[in-house]
């Protein structure tokens, strides 16, 4: 067989299994360019067959990272890594839920969402007296203070929506942050699972609107920390749904409740 | 790559598989500790496929910001944590070849006044070495062109292109030969 032979037999511009694989092996590899890579990555996110292909070379391939020089990075890394997360930053007020869950604190734009869902931090002084503060809300009342909150976030870092647990009721209120609806048709599910069990569907959550979802007595026991709540795209039909696909648009985990 | 779930091992395999997924549920102690175990080999990824110091530290920083932003996606089953977070930092520093101008492709590391982190790779544990010595044998297999073309870009992140410059080859003899050996080293691996 010539060397030429190849390329038109398993052509990975071709399609076709083979030609698949190999199209994941070229991307793993790093050698496509620019256009070929970035359609390349898309595929991984909406082609599962693909995206098992690519994890499979990745896999492979890695077994060769040993060879690479280690070397000590200066501190001042760190120190960016830390900024860019916004870590530098920790006030430390009290020990309300607020602060132990800074890392996942909420970005100063998202205020009025949280005002939302009635967990703001209540104010200290008696009844009535105003707090001198740029904005003035009235204090939530009893029931509605300090109910526990995870953020889940997209694969980029932005909130995609809030969740305000309460275990007591087995209910979870979702306030998302909008976004238009998925082109395809498919609709948001949440999904709760703990530290190491699969997802267990609490049903179809909304892109637009805040509403609350009751949580089913069986999955009751995962809402807790170390949880990881989940949304996904998935077909309107079946909801719930017994698996989680693979479109996972936005997670976060149960910090404190 | 998203991926959730199906983490059914009862025992993180490794130190860093641990911290991640700690990280995963938000805790930071386990991303300083991630950080110091793990940075030098990402660094020296970056620093080797970009071969510009000021860049590959902008890159680390990227990474790790990547890493604790993306933890949850990790899946344990399906990778090693030092699989998962190296190959999250040598793409990384493909995206940045293929969007800046190309870079030279005879460059060296020699003067860029790097320091060798002298710990050993947190992996070095025999199983990452026995896959390296597997794949290795296999790589031995392939013809002189395609072991070469396909070390060149794993290691320098150049792209098909770049690699037929480089050799003074036709692009699509380069590509051929790529590929077959991509098929031979899939089929040497999994017999």
């Amino acid at each position: 067989m010539s060397v030429h032979d190849i390329g038109e037999h398993h052509d990975a511009d071709g399609g076709g299994p083979a030609g698949d694989d190999l199209r994941a092996a070229e991307y793993a590899l790093g050698v496509l360019e620019r256009d070929d890579r970035i359609q390349a990555r898309k595929r991984v996110q909406d082609d599962r067959a693909f995206a098992e292909a690519v994890a499979g070379w990745e896999r492979r391939l890695s077994a060769w990272r040993g060879y690479f020089p280690r070397l000590a990075p200066p501190p001042r890394v760190w120190t960016h890594v830390c900024d860019a997360l916004d870590f530098a930053v920790a006030p430390e007020i009290d020990s309300s839920w607020w602060n132990r869950a800074a890392p996942w604190r909420v970005a100063a734009g998202l205020a009025a969402a949280i005002a939302l869902v009635a967990i703001v931090k209540p104010f200290i002084g008696p009844p009535g007296t105003l707090v001198k503060r740029d904005v003035v809300i009235a204090p939530p009342a009893a029931e509605e203070v300090a109910k526990p909150v995870a953020v889940l976030r997209r694969a980029d870092g932005s909130v995609g929506w809030l969740a305000s647990l309460d275990r007591a009721s087995g209910k979870v209120l979702m306030v998302p942050v909008p976004t238009p609806a998925d082109p395809g048709g498919k609709v948001d599910e949440l999904w709760l699972r703990d530290g190491r069990g699969v997802p267990v569907s609490l049903g179809f959550v909304s892109n637009e609107k805040a509403h609350t979802i009751v949580v089913p007595a069986a999955a009751l026991d995962r809402l807790a920390v170390g949880s990881v709540l989940s949304v996904s795209l998935e077909d309107k039909a079946g909801i719930p749904h017994a698996s989680q696909s693979d479109r996972l648009v936005a997670a976060g985990p149960i910090e404190t409740m | 790559m998203v991926r959730v779930g199906g983490q059914d091992r009862l025992a993180p395999a490794s130190p860093q598989e641990e911290w991640l997924q700690r990280v995963a549920r938000g805790d930071r102690a386990a991303f300083e500790r991630l950080y110091a175990s793990v940075s030098g080999t990402l660094f020296g990824i970056c620093v080797h496929m970009l071969k510009d110091r000021r860049e590959a530290e902008d890159l680390l920083q990227e990474v790790f910001v990547a890493v604790w932003r993306n933890a949850w996606q990790y899946d344990a089953s399906r990778a090693s944590a030092m699989s998962w977070l190296t190959t999250i930092a040598r793409h990384r520093a493909i995206d940045r070849l293929r969007e800046s101008s190309p870079i030279d492709p005879n460059g060296s590391l020699d003067g860029l006044g790097l320091l060798l982190d002298p710990d050993p790779t947190p992996d070095e544990h025999s199983e990452a070495r026995s896959e390296r010595s597997r794949l290795d044998d296999c790589m031995d297999q392939l013809g002189e062109r395609p072991r070469a073309l396909i070390h060149t870009a794993f290691f320098e992140g150049l792209s098909y292109r770049e690699l037929a410059e480089r050799e003074g080859q036709a692009l699509g003899s380069v590509k051929t030969w790529i590929r077959r050996g991509l098929l031979q080293l899939k089929a040497c691996l999994e017999p």
